[in-house]
């Protein structure tokens, strides 16, 4: 194990192959919170409880998080296995909210702050928020872009925007 | 020949009674059992009758008798007098033009302090080279867009000096950024911040709070402001003092200023004298008057003001309790505190608050004896037992507490009730003086609610809980540290909505405070709240009924009622006493029964010695 890993940080283990989206989403939460987390891929056939709580078991703060391709679980290295802080399926669409929610609480728990229940601020309405800004902003940008080819703004403006648009549509809100 | 009688006990809060089989002698009494409810209704009137039948058929339950072996009932002649709160700010600050957003998010990102023209993230772009500007971030962007586009204007020579946030993703975007810029986040009325106006954001570091957007100087300094525009700006930095984080923004109509509300002032008719008090001098000023002027006939406040409203809702509400016409409510006693309450300011954006002056009035009317025969009649027809008024409640008090082990003459006793604090005292040669004033238990709730800010539904319960339970702050899933310190263990783990909170520690568990404030603020207000209404009054109404009005001259003070099994209060007691080297301690009915049961007590025992003395 090298230095790296013996840092104290909150640990994501994850089963193989399930979506990075997920991953990100997660850590992005712990982020916001200033918490350090450090992702561990595992073998699949392992459920998300078992991985949460082994993963909190490895974590120097005792905070894991287990998430397989069909569950999320917020895990402390003290409760019984059965018992995880928190636990909620992916299964349906939209669960990058969820995600950010775990990534919070993951760090919340280190940092003793309470909780959060509801996956960040009505965040269906939030996402169609999102989705709906998005397309505005695409439509600004891409006059924008216009805008700056006139002006002979460098090819910069455009990288970015192309860039912005790529990963708005990655995340599928295009 | 033995009989059984009950004692009953009505008060604010609680209806108590005691059973007891009596003789013609002391050694043939025999107490059976006890009970304590919960008052029905407001003390004095009919609709007290459920209350009593429950705690009667509780008591006859627990003594294995019925109903009908009972052949007298004592009711306690209530105390005729009952309080009322209220509360009203001195001070408002209002903000004309929005100019201010100041909150303390969980998380703002970057560090320092930035000055710059308000430009939406969409229009940032084609922001001129070098221009100071300070971007506003809606929630429909998304963090990694508003990163690189910071970022690409930031490279295209744009002076991005900071950032306001809609959503919960300051430090999100702070990390993605080639230098640090000060965001402040979780901004909900974002649509109010008007562009391309002048503005300053300050986030300070993790366990600081910002220096400069508290400061009016600072203010003065980052928009070149005049002597008479800083003298202006003083409410904005006032509101923004202790926060992590905050944004000021310059519009040209900008004008915040802090109203002072005319307070208006306060009559009190006294017997010999009237005084009249200005509020604004505060609850000193207007306890100093109320001590000059000696016994209270009735207080007035100014028409027009907030104290003339303030009176005129007590009356009302004096009125409706009692089926009095309002000019024949007369105040009685009165009793002030000050206070700082959080207040909404108006024109804020993120819900900031500022602290107001308030002052907090308890007031305490007399209602009429006449209430309690009507009761008495409708009980005998209720249970089919004689029902007799047994007495003024201050002697059966002072009798019932004489049952305590180590207690003498003479004896003070203070009942700090819901509505009302009252001292009885006997002297040697028995006689009693009793003394009623305003203020108890509901004051010390509604100081907790109004200076803690606690809204909505239920608010007054809130604070009730607070008032009556410690705290303790819930570290893991397993622990939890209690107020002073202490730490304690759990075998089986919390549930994880209590986690890294605060919480009470009630005998059914724990119960979660929901609030901002920590666990040393919520402390610090509930002894306050105590300290200012239950010691002052138990003081005030000591002096009142104290031989030469001599606290030393009273060698023993007994606390009874509800408030005396308050978790804290006795202590705060002993400690302020002492002063005046006297005893003063919770009393202990009949050696087991802790401060509770006092009057019900005292009527049988009093019924006992009018039978011994041949009167019954």
């Amino acid at each position: 194990m090298s230095a790296e890993d013996d840092r104290p940080a909150v640990i994501l283990a994850v089963e193989s192959g399930i979506s990075q989206d997920y991953v990100r989403w997660v850590s992005f939460g712990a982020e916001e919170e200033g918490v350090p987390c450090r992702v561990e891929t595992a073998l699949s056939g392992a459920g998300a409880l078992e991985l949460g709580y082994s993963a909190a078991g490895r974590s120097a703060f005792g905070i894991g998080v287990g998430i397989s391709r069909s569950e999320i679980v917020l895990h402390e290295a003290h409760m019984p296995e059965g018992t995880p802080v928190m636990r909620h399926s992916l299964e349906q669409d939209g669960a990058w909210p969820v995600c950010r929610m775990f990534g919070h609480n993951a760090a919340r728990m280190v940092t003793q702050n309470p909780l959060r229940f509801e996956p960040l601020s009505a965040a269906a309405s939030a996402r169609e928020a999102a989705a709906t800004g998005a397309a505005r902003t695409v439509a600004v940008s891409e006059e924008q872009v216009a805008g700056a080819a006139e002006e002979t703004l460098d090819e910069e403006v455009k990288r970015a925007v192309s860039v912005v648009i790529r990963r708005l549509r990655e995340r599928g809100v295009l | 020949m033995t009989r059984i009688v009950a004692g009953i006990d009505v008060g604010n809060s609680t209806t108590e009674v005691a059973l007891a089989e009596i003789g013609r002698t002391a050694m043939d009494t025999r107490f059976l059992s006890t009970s304590r409810v919960s008052t029905t209704g407001i003390k004095g009137t009919l609709s007290n009758l459920p209350g009593i039948l429950y705690a009667l058929k509780e008591a006859v339950e627990q003594a294995g008798v019925s109903l009908n072996d009972l052949s007298l009932a004592l009711l306690n002649e209530a105390t005729p007098v009952i309080g009322d709160i209220a509360m009203e700010t001195i001070t408002e600050t209002i903000i004309t033009e929005s100019t201010m957003i100041g909150h303390n998010p969980n998380s703002p990102g970057g560090l320092g302090i930035g000055v710059g023209h308000t430009v939406h993230i969409q229009d940032l772009v084609s922001a001129n080279r070098g221009e100071a500007v300070i971007t506003v971030i809606p929630k429909s962007f998304d963090f990694e867009v508003s990163a690189s586009i910071i970022t690409q204007a930031i490279e295209n020579g744009v002076n991005v000096q900071g950032g306001i946030v809609q959503s919960d993703d300051g430090n999100l975007i702070a990390n993605r950024l080639p230098r640090p810029i000060p965001l402040v986040d979780e901004v909900s009325g974002i649509e109010q911040v008007p562009m391309n106006m002048l503005a300053a954001v300050e986030v300070a570091d993790r366990g600081q709070v910002i220096r400069q957007l508290s400061n009016p100087y600072g203010l003065a300094t980052l928009f070149s402001l005049t002597p008479e525009e800083t003298s202006m700006v003083i409410p904005i930095a006032k509101a923004l003092i202790g926060l992590r984080s905050a944004v000021v923004i310059r519009t040209p109509e900008g004008d915040v200023k802090t109203r002072r509300i005319p307070a208006g002032t306060l009559k009190l008719l006294g017997v010999q004298q009237s005084i009249t008090v200005e509020l604004d001098g505060g609850a000193d000023a207007i306890m100093q008057g109320r001590s000059d002027v000696g016994e209270l006939v009735d207080v007035e406040g100014e028409p027009g003001t907030n104290v003339g409203g303030m009176v005129e809702r007590v009356r009302c509400t004096m009125a409706d309790v009692t089926g009095k016409s309002t000019s024949d409510v007369k105040i009685r006693d009165i009793l002030a505190v000050d206070c700082l309450v959080p207040q909404h300011v108006s024109g804020g954006m993120a819900k900031e608050f500022s602290m107001e002056n308030a002052v907090g009035l308890a007031a305490m009317v007399s209602t009429d004896r006449l209430l309690m025969q009507q009761l008495a009649q409708a009980l005998t027809q209720e249970i089919g037992v004689d029902v007799e008024l047994g007495g003024v409640e201050a002697d059966n008090a002072v009798v019932g507490t004489l049952t305590t082990p180590g207690i003498s003459t003479p004896l003070a006793i203070l009942d700090l009730g819901a509505g009302s604090t009252d001292a009885a005292l006997l002297a040697k040669d028995h006689s009693v003086r009793s003394m009623h004033l305003a203020g108890a238990g509901d004051m010390v709730t509604m100081l907790i609610q109004r200076e803690l800010g606690i809204e909505g539904d239920g608010a007054f319960d809130v604070a009730e809980q607070i008032k009556k339970y410690p705290l303790a702050k819930v570290e893991s899933l397993f622990h939890i540290r209690n107020e002073d310190n202490t730490v304690q263990f759990f075998p089986q783990p919390l549930d994880p909505r209590l986690f890294g909170r605060v919480a009470l520690v009630t005998e059914n568990g724990l119960s979660p405070i929901d609030t901002r404030h920590n666990i040393d603020r919520i402390r610090e207000v509930r002894r306050e709240a105590k300290r200012r209404v239950f010691l002052r009054n138990a003081i005030r109404a000591l002096e009142e009924v104290a031989p030469l009005g001599n606290l030393r001259n009273i060698d023993f003070v007994a606390v009874v009622g509800g408030s005396g099994m308050d978790f804290e209060l006795s202590e705060m007691m002993v400690r302020k006493l002492a002063e005046f080297g006297t005893v003063v301690g919770t009393a202990n009915i009949r050696g087991s029964l802790g401060p509770v049961n006092a009057v019900a007590t005292g009527l049988l025992l009093n019924y006992q010695r009018r039978i011994e003395e041949g009167r019954v």
